[in-house]
């Protein structure tokens, strides 16, 4: 596991600094539940709400409008924006692992070692997967303590670290997805100096196609099937807590995740590693 | 071409040794552009080899194939008798490798990625302590600090370090003198030719032809992609005589096909004619008298004049 050793090694600093600003972020944007738990704000935003389309609320997922006086759903509904980050991070994670090590020359180090290329690809997978879980880990040890901090009282906090649970496990699936394209572009890609714009591009832009086609199904035949396109779609942190994470989402996800590392390993196993 | 002059394949009591490293026509194309093109050569147990040829010869091409960080268009590699790509995993496990151009990980310090070295070879390394210490005080080595802050000499230092750390039974070398000061460059092959006297097989690439010529038994010409020449630089190996005589201007000369031993012309200049010969020197000399030269000049043949006859395309007028 040498590889896997020194591949974690050196992402622990991009993980300490992801891991930190999304710690500080959900501390923070957690502290605005105090002043969301009040009927008259529950009022105002309802109130606010209904000047929009229906379509402009189901692109920002206020679609059915969550209750912003129970603690919960106000963090389902800051999580789907931190899942975001979190893609972001994953798709740069998977994006990064196999083509940084060429762009930066140190391959010919690595590969000079005692390893076959497997072992560096399922390492450095390892690796990757091992860094987004604990940053997930981080969200939710987080988020588990902003509740602590910031829940109204008679809070069931049983079912509120269930939730929040359940919404963790969303944010590593959906996270998985990206970090699995992402590996399939770092064997595709010539050089890493472009790894950032592509992976935030890939979520970004599956976002904004998942967005669109759920705000325009009903107006849209067909459309509906782009949602497809954006594994942020597949587990909505709302969703999960009402109806968890649809049969058909799991499967394109994992199907995702197959195809794409099957192809990477295919494809790494021919490549010149260049430097 | 393939030097058959020499054969290194044999040792004193005429027993086939066998090659630690054996290359087969192995080419490599990037794209249209070529790496090498059917390199064939052989490095024995226990020999120093320089791999000698100008840039974009394709040294470092055969180096990374040997490695299987590149992928050969077609032809074989072998290494202690096992292909470099089929068995990679244990090929590499004795191999040490000094690249060209030392790039590792930035802000990781030269201790620490020395004891991966060790840990990618299964040693622990603090039953290594002394030996890495030792390395570090022959190549004057800082373990404690960060590579992004070593020099370019320090960094080939950190990479020669990393390279002989295990005690490996093979150690590449791509033009590994490059950036180091002479006193360390004197350290790195007395070095090198304590661990060869100790069995360790070498190879390594380099434009230094002193260097190759003071530490390597033989050595490996590429031109172009191919091995041209296989040179063998004992003191009891070259023999040839690089002949130099002035004739008059009124005079041709060509090559007698009747002197055995005659080789290329080599230069022909204002007068004066330079060849190769490996004859014996009583026909040279009752050659000679026939044309009734008005100067002789007779010298072993430098290693120097051998690498320009082969990159400066012979016959040089």
């Amino acid at each position: 596991m040498n590889v896997f050793r020194l591949d974690f090694h050196n992402q622990r600093k991009s993980l300490l600094v992801w891991a930190s600003i999304v710690a500080v972020s959900v501390l923070s944007f957690m502290a605005f539940y105090p002043s969301m738990n009040s009927t008259d704000m529950a009022a105002a935003i309802t109130s606010q709400a209904s000047a929009f389309s229906p379509e402009m609320l189901q692109a920002f997922g206020l679609d059915s409008l969550p209750d912003f006086t129970r603690i919960i759903e106000f963090y389902a509904y800051l999580m789907q924006y931190f899942a975001l980050a979190g893609a972001c991070y994953a798709a740069i994670l998977g994006a990064n692992a196999l083509i940084g090590e060429e762009t930066s020359g140190t391959i010919e180090y690595l590969y000079a070692q005692p390893v076959t290329r497997s072992e560096i690809f399922f390492q450095k997978l390892l690796s990757a997967v091992t860094s987004y879980s604990a940053y997930c880990l981080a969200v939710a040890l987080f988020s588990y303590l902003s509740v602590l901090v910031f829940k109204a009282a008679g809070t069931d906090l049983s079912d509120t670290f269930a939730g929040i649970t359940k919404i963790t496990a969303g944010l590593l699936f959906t996270g998985f997805i990206f970090l699995a394209v992402g590996f399939l572009l770092s064997v595709l890609l010539k050089s890493q100096r472009s790894v950032a714009f592509l992976a935030t591009g890939l979520v970004f832009g599956t976002y904004i196609a998942g967005s669109f086609a759920m705000a325009f199904e009903k107006k849209i035949d067909g459309i509906r099937y782009l949602i497809y396109l954006s594994p942020l779609h597949y587990a909505v942190p709302a969703d999960i807590l009402r109806t968890g994470v649809e049969p058909a989402n799991i499967w394109t996800g994992l199907g995702i995740m197959i195809v794409s590392i099957g192809l990477a390993y295919f494809l790494y196993q021919k490549k010149d590693l260049k430097s | 071409m393939i030097d058959s002059r020499v054969n290194f394949s044999q040792d004193s009591g005429g027993q086939r040794m066998m090659p630690v490293i054996s290359i087969q026509n192995l080419k490599k194309y990037y794209g249209k552009s070529r790496g090498t093109d059917a390199v064939t050569m052989d490095v024995e147990e226990g020999e120093i080899f320089g791999f000698i040829g100008p840039n974009g010869a394709g040294k470092s091409t055969t180096i990374k194939l040997l490695l299987g960080l590149l992928k050969a268009d077609s032809g074989s590699a072998s290494i202690f008798g096992a292909d470099v790509l089929k068995d990679s995993r244990a090929v590499k496990g004795r191999i040490g490798y000094v690249p060209g151009d030392v790039r590792y990980y930035p802000d990781m310090k030269v201790s620490y990625l020395l004891d991966t070295t060790l840990r990618f070879h299964q040693k622990n390394p603090s039953d290594y302590k002394g030996k890495t210490k030792e390395i570090c005080e022959i190549f004057s080595i800082d373990p404690t600090k960060q590579f992004e802050s070593l020099s370019l000499g320090n960094k080939k230092k950190v990479a020669i370090a990393q390279a002989v750390i295990h005690n490996p039974d093979l150690i590449l070398l791509d033009e590994p003198t490059n950036g180091l000061d002479p006193l360390i460059q004197k350290n790195l092959f007395d070095y090198l030719r304590s661990v060869n006297r100790e069995g360790t097989t070498i190879l390594f690439s380099s434009h230094n032809l002193a260097e190759v010529k003071a530490n390597c038994r033989r050595a490996g010409f590429i031109k172009d992609g191919k091995i041209i020449e296989t040179e063998d630089l004992s003191p009891n190996g070259n023999q040839e005589k690089v002949v130099t005589i002035a004739l008059p201007e009124s005079c041709s000369f060509t090559l007698p096909s009747s002197l055995p031993g005659a080789g290329r012309l080599l230069r022909k200049e204002d007068g004066k004619y330079s060849f190769h010969y490996a004859g014996n020197p009583e026909s040279l000399l009752s050659y000679l008298s026939t044309l009734a030269p008005s100067d002789v000049l007779i010298e072993d043949e430098s290693l120097e004049s051998r690498f320009l006859s082969y990159y400066e395309g012979g016959i040089r007028e």
